[in-house]
């Protein structure tokens, strides 16, 4: 059994501190009831009496040897040019994912896209794509999308829906569009504006409405009141100090993707003496950009306000005269702060005058983001770290609660909803089904005629997906990129442009419209340019004006101080799910599957809160385990209203507050039913981000909740090895301060488990001196834990999603990993990333036991899966000590079309005619009773050779091999390429004294290794509380501390000093 | 006392091994030869939906087998050719022909012909046409003499055997890099005894990969 208090570092409550039952579980590679091989009850016994009446059928139907079935090659009529059948081309487009534009390269393979890369020229992307991005072209292939127009649920004809248009188009003309109202999402998009202003102009009596979970609302209002029609823009590269106010700005907030890599930019250490930047963080919530702080406090919502008033006081004592009504701010009270952690932090920003930036998240009030603006630019950072653009040409809209008060007054005849989905979305208090049932028409377009809109509307136009169509798109620095579609329209779809131009009257292809938008600027040469680039404007927005906070001061005037978060006083707060976002995306499998970085919940949201206040509530500490792990259910109240939905804790939040994520709950689709609760009536539109004054209660039930944060456990098993029960912990992440690291440069090695000396039990199969030699490094002080590198894997390596009740017994199949491990006191903890797949072992454990050879190593270093080999013993998975094989219990991927006989396949999942386009054709589908895991990406590894071998002397060189997850790593974090060229950057990386080996002590001679993660703590508050960033910090790294007294650089490996000698 | 078993029936114990071994070695036959690609997969000849001969087109009019199958060396498929291919002679050539007027009407009408594709390989394992004529593997050596077939057939077994005894041992099978669409080399004295690791115009040796994922992937 595993000792109590063992683990330094833990991925759950429950690992922290195990009972003999889980420490049981834990050592067990699967679950209990994972190995039962059907969902229904028949057992593995019956089913292999089964299956041998079964082969006696079988043997009997074989009528006669038949050749392989007939196979049509079907060759182009006229091939366009630069087309080569079965190589894949890259076209460059652009979407918002999430609110955010940004530029693609989309792959498609003989004209089917398959997958979403970011385009290196395009600023707000740089070559990475975040995880929903990526998972959009999912979308596209989705069988339960809406295939034609629907009237009241009667399928309807694209012809209806024009005639329909025109009609009121038609009527709109005479009465100048009185009683037509548009409710529109958030659209930065040249031509979209430029069709919404023709609207304006055409009908001046028509409303039109905006409504987006993404748009940044409250930032846009904090710059009005500053005087400015614009939004920040954030210079992380140019920020040495930074401070972020619940602001996920490096995880799934605004430019997440680029300012991930600015800021990893900002702290890549190679070699002694490199500088990194330092990031505060103070939250509510335990976010990514939590996780990669060098230090961080927890704050209620309610709370930031006291903060920020806080902060500018401090400032103040630093010499940095904040022009703020500080006297109003200082009603604002943060409780149970540290004043003197405060101080420091004002320092050390007021110490980097021009190079520290403080960034606010979205949720909170306008007036905190000019407060925000104010204090930028009293650091001086306007202009340097963070500057104003202007936006232009947003067309002026109503609210959604405008919009149901026109429709209560019955003041629209004719509504049209432009994508967006209100009955779901909207707050509890806006009841926009009964509204929109009091308008004569109403017009849904969106891509699920099962949507909850959709569903009340009179009709449902079926909308084309952005590979589809066209469009253009400005980007949050101004560039302008053309969205270009890669596949004709494959149902009887629409786009939004289209829709806009038919209630104009005016009948045009998405495509003419863009054309009549740029044709004044971009014609022939230029406009083929601006398709090949992804960028049809570089020029840069035009700075919004300049700053004057008298605005501000008056509205800070008028603050209403909250009352305290505490016991009494819950706080409920509504984020934005990092997957789902509003909802969405909530019939994507690959995001629903998705682990959520700090939760790693899959298929459901849940009451997140630490362990204090579900200690206070009553609630269980543990799940309760027989057979999958069920959790205690609550109900949450607010003004009220209530949910009831299963309570899950997660360290590290602030106390007294309870998370829910929106964008569950829906029914538009197979994917989206049952997964999780919609919570959205528990808002208001006076406290949509949160709430205080919420009461949760237990109530009867249990639910089950598939987070993936104990599966696949690492740690030692003492019961197997005595060897270990002496070595103890396994230093899985290892971390040290830039400070200890610059001094004693080989502690991470220290850190490590010592084995006196190391022997192969077996000669080397392979001369691995020789040749190309592939490795990889993935830099822990880098990696921000984002998932955009899953999705990737998941999307070039047809990874199949399993669903819920898989994922609840361990099947999931992911090949990589994002292990999140916790560091310190359970209700303060540090974080760390380390993204776990196959390491590729020289001395691989999986290949020593395989009994059919079905995984054996390539001369070029690497750990090959063989699937037509593989008869499904499980051995290799159950010998890695890595745990990342993963097992094809069913066929995820069986042809709609062919039916079984046998009983036992029931369970597999059916793959229609249109989900098997967005498979990757250069990798194999994997069958059932296969075993799989990352294989670093073997078809771009042999693509790079066969290239050589065709154009040069066979050598690739470092750079042509880039796996899917090094391409799209917003951090930049991944590296591949040849360890035996000795100027290739992964063996400049691995030269580094951070570079260890996960349980190198096993002799399996890894060849992906990780970089240790640096913290770079204020020396002020670290002086004062060395514990300040993580508590109890493990042995290791607490023995590295001890160095600065002097000790020897031998300090850390106490426990194995007797060994050695 | 009589005796229970006559005489012959010493022979039993005989006569049932050697049938025995007669059996197991048919067996053994029946499942090396009738059950393998040398059997199922060579000779293979379906027939077309065009009656294109390429004993007439590279055979007797020598045409290239570069002129369409035009992408052979720069990607895994060698590709079928567009339409228009065809199109480029057949506008003025044989327009009259009925098989000719089958393909004008699909090329009018921007429809594929339906070709039956003859080498089929298992979908898990992935052949480059570039990188084996970048080696100087001929295509006739792999496809036989397609310039003598009126319908293609099936020359090789295309089994995994058959592909590893080259991985292993590739000279016999490699020709100058500019005879590799020569569909009769190896027939002409000039090339007799040809040493792929003496030819001057190779800047590297041929090392073919022998390991799983040279292949699957």
């Amino acid at each position: 059994m595993i000792e109590k208090n063992k683990m330094t570092e833990w991925r759950s409550l429950e690992t922290r501190d195990p009972d003999a039952e889980l420490s049981a579980e834990l050592l067990n590679e699967f679950p209990e009831g994972a190995a039962e091989e059907s969902l229904t009850t028949t057992s593995r016994r019956e089913f292999m009496g089964v299956m041998g009446a079964g082969m006696a059928v079988g043997a009997g139907m074989m009528s006669g040897c038949v050749r392989k079935p007939v196979e049509h090659i079907y060759p182009y009529s006229n091939r366009p040019e630069h087309t080569i059948p079965g190589r894949p081309k890259y076209f460059a487009t652009s979407i918002p994912v999430g609110g955010v534009v940004s530029g693609f390269l989309i792959e498609s393979h003989d004209g089917r896209p398959t997958k979403l890369e970011g385009n290196p020229d395009h600023p707000t992307s740089l070559g990475a794509a975040s995880a929903q991005a990526q998972a959009s072209v999912l979308d596209l292939y989705d069988p339960e999308r809406a295939t034609t127009p629907s009237t009241s649920g009667v399928e309807s004809t694209l012809a209806d829906v024009d005639t329909l248009l025109a009609g009121i188009a038609a009527k709109a003309v005479g009465n100048k569009g009185e009683g037509l109202a548009l409710l529109v999402e958030s659209r930065p998009s040249p031509t979209y504006e430029r069709l919404l202003g023709v609207v304006k102009s055409t009908y001046p009596m028509a409303a039109i409405y905006r409504d987006d979970a993404t748009e940044r609302v409250n930032a846009r209002a904090g710059m009005a009141l500053m005087g400015l029609t614009g939004l920040p823009f954030l210079h992380v590269d140019q920020a040495t100090t930074i401070l972020a106010i619940d602001s996920d700005f490096i995880g799934y907030e605004g430019e997440a993707v680029v300012n991930a890599r600015h800021f990893a930019d900002g702290r890549r250490v190679v070699k002694p003496g490199d500088s990194m930047n330092r990031l505060y963080v103070i939250e509510p919530t335990f976010s990514i950009t939590g996780a990669m702080a060098d230090h961080r406090q927890r704050c209620a919502s309610s709370d930031v306000g006291g903060f920020v008033s806080s902060l500018v006081a401090a400032l103040a004592k630093h010499g940095v005269t904040v022009d703020l009504d500080v006297a109003a701010l200082a009603t604002q009270k943060v409780r149970d702060f540290d004043e003197k952690w405060i101080a420091d932090l004002a320092g050390d920003l007021a110490g980097a005058t021009g190079q520290s930036l403080v960034v606010i998240g979205e949720r909170h009030p306008a007036v905190l983001h000019a407060a925000v603006a104010v204090i930028n630019d009293a650091l001086g950072g306007t202009g340097k770290t963070v500057s104003y653009l202007a936006e232009s040409g947003v067309t002026e809209a109503g609210t959604l609660s405008d919009l149901v008060s026109g429709m209560n007054a019955s003041k629209v005849d004719t509504l049209v909803v432009l994508g967006g989905n209100p009955v779901y979305t909207a707050t509890g208090d806006l009841d926009v089904k009964t509204a929109m049932a009091k308008v004569a028409t109403t017009i849904v377009v969106s891509s699920y005629a099962k949507d909850e809109t959709a569903a009340v509307a009179t009709w449902h136009v079926a909308a084309s997906h952005y590979l589809e169509s066209w469009g253009d798109w400005t980007a949050s620095d101004g560039t302008v990129s053309v969205q270009q579609p890669l596949i004709a329209p494959i149902f009887k779809t629409r786009s939004e442009l289209e829709i806009l131009s038919a209630l104009l009257g005016k009948s045009a292809t998405s495509h003419e419209l863009v054309v009549e938008t740029w044709e004044d600027r971009l014609s022939g040469k230029t406009w083929r340019k601006a398709l090949h680039d992804g960028v049809a404007v570089a020029a840069k927005r035009a700075p919004a004006g300049t700053l004057a906070s008298a605005g501000l001061n008056k509205a800070l005037a008028g603050l209403k101080t909250p009352t305290a978060v505490s016991a009494t006083n819950l706080e409920v707060n509504f984020v934005l799910d990092t997957k789902l976002v509003d909802g969405r995306n909530a019939n994507n499998g690959w995001l629903q599957e998705l682990p959520d970085s700090m939760t790693k919940l899959t298929w459901d949201n849940a009451a997140l809160m630490n362990v204090k206040t579900a200690g206070r509530l009553g609630i269980n500490k543990t799940p309760k385990r027989s057979g999958v792990k069920t959790y205690d259910m609550v109900e949450v109240s607010v003004a009220g209203r209530s949910v009831k939905l299963a309570a899950f804790i997660s360290p590290g939040l602030a106390d007294d507050t309870i998370f829910l994520n929106l964008g569950y709950g829906r029914t538009n689709g197979d994917i989206a039913t049952g997964a999780g609760v919609a919570v959205n009536v528990l808002r208001t539109q006076a406290a949509s981000a949160f709430a205080g004054g919420a009461t949760v209660k237990t109530v009867s039930g249990r639910y089950p909740l598939a987070s993936t944060q104990d599966h696949w456990f690492m740690g030692p098993d003492p019961d197997e090895s005595p060897l270990f029960a002496e070595l103890g912990e396994r230093p899985l992440v290892r971390e040290i301060t830039q400070d200890d690291y610059e001094k004693h440069p080989d502690a991470i090695d220290h850190m490590g488990v010592h084995t006196p000396h190391q022997e192969n039990l077996w000669p080397d199969v392979q001369d691995y001196s020789k040749g190309q030699q592939w490795g990889m490094t993935i830099d822990l002080n880098s990696c921000t834990g984002c998932n955009a590198c899953a999705i990737a894997c998941q999307s070039e390596n047809n990874i199949s999603i399993v669903r819920k009740e898989r994922v609840l017994k361990g099947r999931e199949m992911h090949w990589i990993r994002m292990d999140r491990y916790y560091r310190g006191e359970p209700d303060n903890p540090t974080a760390v990333f380390q993204p776990m797949a196959c390491v590729h072992c020289e001395n691989a454990p999986c290949e020593a036991v395989c009994p059919v050879g079905a995984t054996a190593h390539s001369p070029d270093g690497m750990n090959d899966m063989v699937y037509n080999r593989c008869v499904g013993t499980r051995y290799c998975s159950n010998n890695c000590p890595y745990k990342v094989r993963r097992f094809n219990y069913f066929a995820y991927n069986r042809d709609e079309t062919v039916t079984s006989v046998n009983p036992f396949l029931a369970d597999d999942e059916k793959l229609s005619e249109i989900q098997k386009m967005q498979k990757n054709p250069d990798v194999t589908i994997r069958f059932r009773g296969v075993m799989e895991k990352c294989t670093y990406c073997v078809q771009r590894v042999n693509q790079a050779k066969i290239e050589a071998k065709v154009t040069g002397d066979g050598v690739v060189k470092d750079g042509d091999i880039v796996p899917a997850c090094q391409q799209t790593c917003p951090a930049g974090a991944i590296v591949f390429g040849d360890q035996n060229d000795p100027t290739s950057r992964v063996s400049i990386l691995k030269k580094q004294a951070r570079d260890y080996e996960v349980l190198g002590e096993l002799n399996n001679r890894a060849r992906t290794t990780y970089l240790a993660r640096l913290r770079n703590p204020n020396p002020a508050i670290e002086k004062r509380s060395p514990s300040s960033h993580g508590g109890d910090h493990g042995e290791a790294v607490a023995a590295a501390h001890v160095g600065d007294a002097g000790h020897g650089t031998h300090a850390v490996d106490q426990h194995t000093e007797e060994k050695h000698d | 006392m009589a005796q229970i078993f006559p005489k012959w029936s010493n022979y039993t114990v005989l006569a049932i091994t050697v049938k025995l071994t007669g059996v197991l070695f048919s067996l053994i036959f029946i499942f090396s030869w009738w059950f393998s690609p040398k059997y199922t997969d060579v000779g293979f000849s379906p027939e077309q939906p065009v009656a294109f001969s390429h004993k007439l087109h590279a055979g007797e009019m020598g045409m290239d087998c570069r002129y369409c199958h035009n992408t052979v060396e720069q990607a895994a498929h060698a590709a079928i050719p567009p339409t228009a291919t065809c199109m480029n002679c057949h506008k003025v050539v044989k327009t009259e022909s009925p098989e000719i007027l089958k393909v004008r009407t699909a090329h009018e009408a921007g429809k594929p012909i339906e070709w039956v594709r003859v080498h089929i390989l298992p979908d898990y394992a992935f052949f480059d046409h570039s990188v084996h004529v970048a080696a100087g593997v001929g295509c006739a050596t792999c496809h036989g003499r397609v310039d003598q077939m009126k319908r293609v057939t099936q020359h090789a077994p295309l089994s995994m055997s058959w592909c590893l005894d080259c991985h292993r041992d590739p000279s016999p099978n490699l020709r100058p890099k500019t005879e590799v669409t020569n569909m009769g080399w190896g027939t002409e004295p000039a090339f007799a005894g040809y040493n792929p690791t003496a030819d001057p115009h190779r800047t590297r040796d041929v090392q073919p990969p022998k390991h799983c994922s040279g292949c699957h992937r």
